[in-house]
């Protein structure tokens, strides 16, 4: 009967009609969404499979109004009939459009139009010779080869290689039987007898897709889960616990939630600082607590599924920083109850947020599994939460010294709230340095236990060390009489260049050294973005400053016992 | 005096001007890794004796800040904790570099080793024994990883024996850091000497290879193995060579032979039977004594669906299958038949009975395809074939090219630059250079930038020995010269560490991720073997779990997985006395810091008093 199942492919393939992609009115989809597959080392649920391949195909998270798991299901059974002519592959990079001979001006390719490039084949070799003889990439190479995933990631769900959704009775954790093993009659450990119903359901559930008759879907789909569970993964089928959680976390997106209350947040406590509006002030602050509470729901349920700390991308140490630097705020916010604190760092965790959830190619979102050396170390989990901990309290005093330096612009006689930000980002400072050198020096710890030395001048060391040596340069410079007022402000700013570096440049410029777990590519444009603004921020704060006779030019931050 | 450069030293200035520098000078360091990998840093900055100088500096003036306050009090106290749990840190940090060790140690599965590969280079000159001595003499000159020998430097070949005087001497004429091995092929400065050497380029619109091919007097031919041709390359050095290459031709690919049948599986009644096609072929076998006799009713070499009819399109045994009937007894009713397939065994079937009534009996049967198919299905098919020649004056190039059928395509005379197309899938063959008489020139090439940042890289070092001329030595290499009229081997290689024990691998193992090839975790089970003790340590190594022995650490480093061969596992190998003291700092520091911001008096009564604190 499977062979049955090719036959009608074949048949409705032959007979093409094109029409246009239309949603499946009355389908539904959870028992679908619900199912597991074995994708890049780890089950997940069917839903984050569709959404991660979509995602990264057409740079959306749906297409035309149709969910990713009607999508992929559509790649899968209805390919010829309703994607074929669709343009659904993104191309973005232009010089790669042009290197290619497509129409620069589109943004979306048709699946054969760019399988079937000859250009992009060339590309795709110099880049794998490139690969193969551990030359660096350019950006093009990157992009190219980047292309021809998408390509093969479509063309492994229409032959449904990738679709590991045949559970592994054996173990869980084996290797899962691909559907395209079962159209193919590759041996499966299954029982003839559910080997055949599924067959039989999935045919119908084919037709009832094709056919677009919800009725029919709605009856056989669930059954497809059922068998998978009950009859052929004989209990090692992933619990509805885990899967249902991580669908949850899929819908509900806690972090654009959480972006979109802090914004709220920000505006209501830009209104309640300018009018001194009491109401606003409060409203600002009730939601600035229930979008943390959102933010750090979201947090829980990320490590809940992943099952570790999520600090091991640049989208989750975007999340988690922006996460800390409201942390610290708050705390800050508690010690001085100075509404300033937490309005300035909302600026930050809004801009963090607002990154990760837009840029997917750059901020890989997908939750994967872990390289052997960051597996199950104490350690490592303690001095990268440190790490990244003293990014957010750098953040913080940055945003709080940007303020000061827009206070130096717009309000320079207001010499006193000036001092109080500049006593504020003192603490930020502190909290910052002490974390820095804490978490520097457990990545020693770590390293000397991993790798067999304490410090090994790797460029993510080295330049967690030079942040560090920036900020202590700052600290000893208030001795000097060299930095005081706005000389501490501009310099403190400035030294969060150091952490940008560290913490984005090693990874995404450099590209060197044994972090290279986390090495990813592109948001450059971003980063530069934000360098020279900043810069052009202090000096144009500079001239007002010098301009109205450098108000508060005798403060000095506060002093320790030395 | 003193005490103004006292003042100098534990000045905040100087503090915030050495902070700077260091931060400059590990940017750059980091550049240099980008370009260079993270070795080219190393050797561009960190080993380097004006980095030692920049920590110093600070490590200087850290020191002197501190003494600066003295006597300390209390309050100061997280002051002074930090500032001496940096220069700890410094001080642990120069002990490990002047003491420590760091190096790869490779072992196979079932092997032990216990030489550690270090960074260091080394000029070995050994001494052969002659005759008259028993043993072999070493002189040993270390080149640091970080120190570029000094060119012109000049090193007396002496022997330790007192006896010998310099015997001669060994000159360093030039060192490349960064050294990419290359051969180059050039015309020999004397005529008539050296090898014939060709490049060949064969290429289609699709395809194209180039080689150089050298006819070694020794061996006479080169040949060069193309897959689907053999091109082979010689020197007519007589008539008999010339009137041979004229006149051999490569052997008539033999005809497919004619494959046995195949042979039948036969499962019965708990018995297995193994049964060859052509003997059952329209006649009964009994199976033994399970009361079941076996007939092949069709042969079909090459099944096809035609019509609606299986039949064969050929006698080639493309998809070979048959047609089988099985009784028990002579009962003609009692008799399955099954249509079986050599290649595609799921598409096997068996046939309705005409009466359903009688129950079935259990069989099952499968065919095996020909022995004979699966070998014509790999090499050793025919393939074309080209052979060149230069004549015995060295004047001109022959070349014969013959398909895969054994049949010559063309032939003549060929020269540089003129394309002859072989005959073969339309691959033109065209002679890109020729050097009737070569020799090889080795130089290394210095590159600045090398492909590849992480890829180690080869030193060279160009050495004279006496009045022989200069020679290049690549890391690992090693050449012969004769000094004072005894035979001295001069090595360049890595320098090495002899452990007090051995490490023997009992096993390696990789585990992946599931339903990948992803590494997710590397295992070296060792045994150490130590001379010195009884009992051997069995040990397991892995990712984050080290081995500690001996004041050593091992490390699972990294791993090569040949197919067909044992295992190799890499273990990096540490010994770091200078461990203690930078735990012991990074403690103290940390606790300082701590101290400093947190407890100091005036902010501990803002916090605890909740006192308002004015700025």
């Amino acid at each position: 009967m499977n062979a049955k199942l090719l036959v009608l492919a074949f048949l409705l393939a032959a007979q093409v009609s094109f029409g246009q992609l239309q949603k499946r009115e009355g389908f539904q989809w959870d028992m679908i969404e619900s199912l597991a597959i074995q994708d890049r080392g780890r089950l997940k649920p069917f839903d984050t499979f569709a959404r991660e391949s979509v995602l990264y195909v057409t740079g959306k998270s749906s297409w035309k109004g149709l969910s990713a798991v009607e999508v992929v299901w559509g790649w899968l059974l209805a390919f010829e009939e309703e994607y074929k002519d669709e343009s659904f592959i993104r191309v973005d990079y232009k010089p790669l459009k042009e290197k290619l001979g497509l129409e620069v001006k589109n943004q979306f390719f048709r699946f054969d139009e760019i399988r079937d490039l000859e250009t992009l084949d060339q590309a795709v070799r110099q880049a794998s010779d490139k690969q193969m003889s551990k030359e660096r990439l350019s950006e093009l190479d990157k992009k190219a080869l980047e292309l021809q995933n998408k390509v093969s990631l479509v063309e492994s769900v229409i032959t449904a290689t990738s679709l590991a959704l045949l559970p592994n009775p054996k173990n869980q954790d084996e290797a899962w039987f691909t559907l395209a093993d079962f159209i193919n009659k590759r041996a499966t450990p299954y029982e003839v007898a559910a080997h055949d119903k599924f067959g039989l359901v999935l045919e119908e559930c084919s037709l009832a897709f094709r056919g677009k008759k919800a009725d029919e879907w709605n009856r056989c789909a669930p059954t497809l889960k059922v068998i998978l569970r009950d009859e052929l993964a004989k209990g090692n089928y992933p619990s509805a616990a885990s899967l249902n959680r991580e669908i949850h976390y899929n819908h509900f997106r806690p972090f654009r939630w959480a972006w979109v209350g802090y914004t709220l947040a920000l505006v209501a406590l830009i209104l309640g600082l300018v009018g001194d509006r009491k109401v606003f002030k409060q409203t600002g602050v009730a939601l600035l607590f229930v979008s943390f509470g959102i933010h750090t729901y979201g947090f829980v349920l990320r490590c809940l599924i992943s099952g570790r700390p999520p600090v091991t991308n640049m989208y989750e140490s975007v999340v988690w920083v922006s996460w800390g630097c409201i942390l610290f705020a708050l705390m800050i916010w508690g010690a001085y109850k100075n509404i300033i604190i937490p309005a300035a760092a909302l600026v930050f965790s809004i801009a963090g947020l607002v990154l990760a959830d837009n840029l997917p190619s750059v901020l890989d979102p997908g939750i994967h599994p872990l390289v052997p050396v960051l597996r199950s170390n104490f350690w490592l989990t303690i001095h990268v939460l440190c790490i990244t901990l003293s990014y957010a309290a750098f953040a913080v005093a940055t945003c709080l010294g940007n303020l000061n330096l827009g206070m130096y612009i717009f309000k320079p006689q207001e010499a006193k709230g000036i001092q109080q930000n500049i006593l504020f980002m003192y603490r930020g400072m502190q909290i910052g340095v002490i974390l820095l050198a804490a978490g520097t020096i457990l990545g020693g710890v770590w390293a000397d236990y991993s790798w067999g030395r304490f410090w090994g001048w790797d460029p993510k060391e080295v330049w967690a060390l030079i942040a560090l040596l920036f900020y202590i340069a700052v600290l000893h410079g208030r001795f000097t009489g060299w930095l005081k007022g706005f000389g501490f402000v501009a310099t403190t700013v400035l030294s969060f260049l150091g952490v940008v570096m560290a913490w984005y440049g090693v990874n995404f410029v450099l590209g060197v050294g044994l972090h290279s777990y986390g090495f990813g590519s592109g948001g450059l444009s971003y980063v530069l973005t934000y360098l020279v603004l900043q810069i052009a921020f202090i000096g144009i704060s500079y001239y007002r400053y010098v301009k109205v006779g450098k108000p508060g030019n005798n403060y000095v931050a506060p002093r320790t016992g030395i | 005096m003193l005490k103004g450069l006292f003042r100098f030293f534990s000045s905040v200035k100087l503090a915030v001007f050495s902070l700077l520098l260091l931060s400059a000078v590990l940017a750059y360091a980091t550049m240099m890794g980008s370009f260079y990998g993270m070795r080219g840093s190393q050797v561009a900055v960190y080993q380097r004796w004006w980095f030692g100088g920049v920590l110093f500096l600070l490590g200087l003036n850290v020191f002197c800040a501190a003494m600066s306050r003295y006597p300390w009090k209390l309050r100061q106290a997280g002051f002074v904790l930090t500032h001496l749990g940096i220069i700890i840190i410094l001080v642990g940090a120069f002990v490990t570099q002047k003491y420590g060790i760091d190096g790869n140690l490779q072992v196979s599965e079932m092997q032990q080793n216990r030489e550690v590969m270090l960074n260091d280079l080394k000029l070995t000159i050994v001494k052969q024994a002659t005759d008259s001595e028993e043993s072999t003499k070493k002189q040993e000159i270390i080149i640091p990883e970080s120190h570029v020998p000094r060119e012109g430097k000049i090193v007396e070949i002496v022997f330790k024996d007192k006896s010998e005087k310099s015997a001669g001497t060994l000159v360093v004429e030039k060192f490349i850091p960064r050294a990419v091995p290359e051969n180059q092929m050039i015309m020999s400065p004397t005529k008539g000497l050296g090898t014939p050497a060709l490049k060949i380029a064969l290429s289609n619109n699709r395809f194209r290879i180039q080689e150089w091919l050298k006819a070694d007097p020794q061996e006479k031919k080169a040949e060069l193995n193309l897959g689907p041709a053999i091109v082979t390359f010689q020197k007519l050095w007589t008539p008999e060579d010339e009137k041979n290459f004229w006149s051999q031709k490569p052997k008539k690919p033999e005809a497919a032979k004619v494959a046995d049948k195949g042979t039948l599986l036969v499962d019965v009644a708990g018995q297995r039977f193994a049964l060859k096609v052509s003997d059952l072929i329209n006649q009964w076998r009994p199976l033994e004594k399970s009361g079941f006799e076996i007939r092949v009713d069709r042969y079909l070499p090459y099944a096809v669906v035609e019509n609606n009819k299986l039949i064969s399109r050929s006698a080639d045994p493309r998809n070979p299958a048959t047609e089988v009937s099985v009784r028990k007894g002579k009962d003609s009713n009692q008799t399955e038949r099954f249509i079986l397939f050599a290649l595609m065994p799921e598409h096997n079937t068996q046939y309705k009975r005409k009466d359903e009534s009688k129950p079935r009996f259990e069989v099952a049967l499968s065919l095996m395809p020909p022995q004979q198919e699966q070998e014509l299905m790999g090499v050793g098919r025919s393939r074309g074939r080209l052979y060149l020649a230069q004549n015995s004056s060295d004047s001109e190039l022959f070349y014969r090219s013959f398909g895969a059928s054994g049949d010559l395509n063309s032939e003549g005379k060929i020269a540089p630059g003129k394309k002859v197309p072989t005959g073969w899938m339309n691959i033109e063959l065209e002679v890109k250079e020729w050097l009737p008489f070569s020799v090889q020139k080795e130089e290394p090439r210095s590159v600045e930038k090398l492909q590849g940042a992480d890829e180690p890289f080869l030193t060279a070092i160009k050495v004279k020995v006496d009045s022989y001329p200069s020679v290049w030595l690549l890391e690992g290499m090693g050449k012969m010269f004769s000094v004072g009229g005894k035979d001295v081997v001069v090595q360049y290689h890595r320098d090495s560490l002899m452990l007090p024990f051995d490490i023997y691998l009992d096993k390696f193992t990789m585990g992946t991720n599931p339903g990948t090839q992803q590494a997710a975790s590397f295992t070296s089970n060792v045994t150490v073997k130590d001379p010195n003790q009884d009992e051997q340590k069995k040990a397991v190594i892995s990712m984050n779990e080290p081995l500690k022995y001996g004041g050593y650490y091992f490390y699972q480093a990294s791993y090569q997985l040949t197919p067909g061969e044992p295992a190799v596992s890499v273990l990096a190998v540490n010994f770091d006395p200078g461990r203690v003291l930078k735990y012991l700092g990074s403690l103290i520091m940390t606790l300082g810091i701590s101290l400093m911001f947190y407890l100091n008096p005036h902010y501990l009564k803002v916090f605890l008093g909740g006192q308002k604190e004015t700025a």
